[in-house]
């Protein structure tokens, strides 16, 4: 992996509505036509899939972007690194079979070859940028739709392992900070609207994570019956709109209601971040959350929120490792103890404009 | 209740009328074993009734890669394409769950595909799935059916 100043795609500038916005996320799945899908698929099987895509990727314009790990070689912080960078799922990175990623040079596009299916397909960009998104996963799909078969049904489209996915196979996610509706009890109005359009709203690292931080994943879960093109101009254009509606509405009540917390919760959470000892990573994500507000909510301008993103990725356990490498971490409360001394550093601009 | 001849659970129990006089037998499964009572295997109720429930004698596997549909229903997950046939019809009901009742994909298709034989095949099962659903009355299923049988052939008609 690459030094992460330049690294995870959604640390890119930031974009239209970043006060709610952090990142977008677009991931086709695809299988191949003539192998079982990943979860039949014998040992052979699953190491031919991986040459097959990888050889034709790298022959033909449409792939050669991408350079290849394989993942049953690759270290195990590495792929937990990958897991934080949001380019490969969890379960990938610890599955035992052969398996491999794609991934492009700026990290925003990234193909997983024996996930669940034999091809995700993931474009992610920083702020509200579904369109991009979409362009770039759809653009490498059709180039391999050109030198590979895929596996097609005439009544569901495109197949894939789970019927949650099957049709065009789209799933479009956008990465929300939603401190305020959840300050103001909303949030279950939210999720219960969102379920009502069969939509998810997840947490932080995507499907069965927790929250953290205030920072939520929303999904589609339709695939069927929608052209792709739907899907993303729902999200777009009625969906997300609105929840950020939800969301500034919400901060602007809690701020005019409750000035001097609002004002006090950011002045704590920078407080915190800048003098503490140790830090948990749960508490330096909610309290890194606190700070995002804050400066979308004017109370700083001595740091933007593009420092907060790099945080939230730095203060994981792998990527900790990575940016203090001369730190011992063999105990949580070394971890810790690195974790706060990375945040005292990195914010120091903030302890004296808060004093 | 113990095995008349040991102190092991019976799992054998017989009932015998000779001459008028009932007399009830209750055996471990050696000692059944030794008298030639037939022991019953350990098998789970959903087992024995799903072959008169589905009115086969067995449940539909997979040819292609041998998933059945009770290890699709319990991991909910289909083992290749050929899935999506031979376990349907309860697959197409797994999936239009989980769709919000969409039906039928619309929208893009793969550039390659080799699909004459496939849709031929697909459009037969269609018209055995309309003739039944007719026969035994259910006009919902049966328009549903007919809507893809028009999606095959190309007619435009609602989209349900």
């Amino acid at each position: 992996m690459k030094p992460i100043e330049n690294g995870g795609p959604w640390l890119g500038p930031l974009g239209r509505d970043a006060d709610v916005v952090v990142a977008s996320r677009v991931r086709l799945a695809r299988n191949l036509a003539g192998f079982p899908f990943t979860n039949r698929a014998s040992t052979a099987q699953r190491r031919d899939v991986v040459s097959m895509v990888r050889d034709r990727a790298q022959a033909a314009s449409w792939g050669r972007m991408l350079g290849w790990v394989d993942l049953q070689g690759c270290p195990a912080e590495q792929r937990t690194q990958m897991v934080e960078r949001h380019l490969v799922s969890k379960q990938f990175a610890a599955s035992d079979a052969p398996r491999a990623v794609g991934i492009s040079a700026d990290e925003t596009l990234s193909v997983m070859v024996n996930e669940e299916d034999h091809l995700r397909i993931q474009a992610m960009y920083s702020g509200l940028r579904i369109d991009e998104c979409f362009a770039a996963a759809t653009a490498f799909d059709q180039g391999a739709e050109s030198a590979l078969d895929y596996a097609w049904h005439h009544r569901w489209g495109y197949l894939t392992a789970c019927p949650t996915n099957v049709g065009c196979g789209i799933r479009v996610s956008v990465m929300l900070h939603l401190p305020a509706l959840r300050l103001t009890s909303e949030l279950d109005r939210v999720r219960r609207a969102a379920k009502d359009l069969h939509l998810a709203l997840r947490g932080f690292h995507g499907e069965g994570s927790e929250p953290m931080g205030d920072f939520y994943q929303l999904s589609n879960q339709i695939t069927l019956g929608m052209r792709d093109e739907e899907v993303v101009g729902e999200l777009r254009d009625r969906i997300i709109p609105q929840v950020i509606r939800y969301e500034r509405l919400a901060r602007e009540t809690y701020r005019s209601k409750a000035p001097a917390a609002a004002r006090d919760r950011f002045i704590r959470a920078a407080a915190m971040l800048t003098h503490a000892r140790l830090m948990s990573l749960d508490e330096a994500m909610k309290l890194l959350g606190r700070l995002r507000l804050g400066i979308a909510s004017g109370l700083t301008e001595a740091i933007d929120s593009t420092l907060v993103h790099r945080l939230l990725l730095q203060v994981q356990p792998a990527h900790l490792a990575l940016v203090r490498p001369n730190d011992p971490m063999e105990t949580l409360e070394q971890q810790s103890a690195a974790r706060a001394a990375l945040l005292r550093d990195a914010l120091a601009p903030l302890r004296t404009s808060i004093g | 209740m113990k095995c008349d001849q040991c102190d092991k659970p019976a799992v054998v129990h017989e009932t015998v009328i000779t001459a008028g006089v009932q007399t009830t037998v209750h055996l471990c499964a050696e000692h059944a074993a030794a008298q030639m009572h037939p022991v019953p295997a350990s098998v789970s109720i959903a087992e024995l009734l799903a072959p008169h429930l589905s009115g086969k004698r067995t449940l539909p596997a997979c040819g292609g890669c041998g998933m059945t549909l009770a290890e699709f229903r319990k991991h909910n997950l289909a083992g290749c394409s050929a899935c999506f046939d031979a376990l349907s019809p309860m697959i197409d009901q797994a999936i239009q769950r989980a769709q919000g009742g969409a039906t039928a994909h619309c929208g893009r298709a793969p550039a390659r595909r080799d699909d004459a034989e496939a849709r031929q095949a697909y459009r037969a099962r269609l018209l055995n799935d309309l003739e039944q659903a007719v026969a035994a009355e259910r006009y919902e299923v049966a328009a549903q059916v007919r809507n893809s049988l028009r999606e095959v052939d190309g007619i435009p008609g609602q989209q349900a």
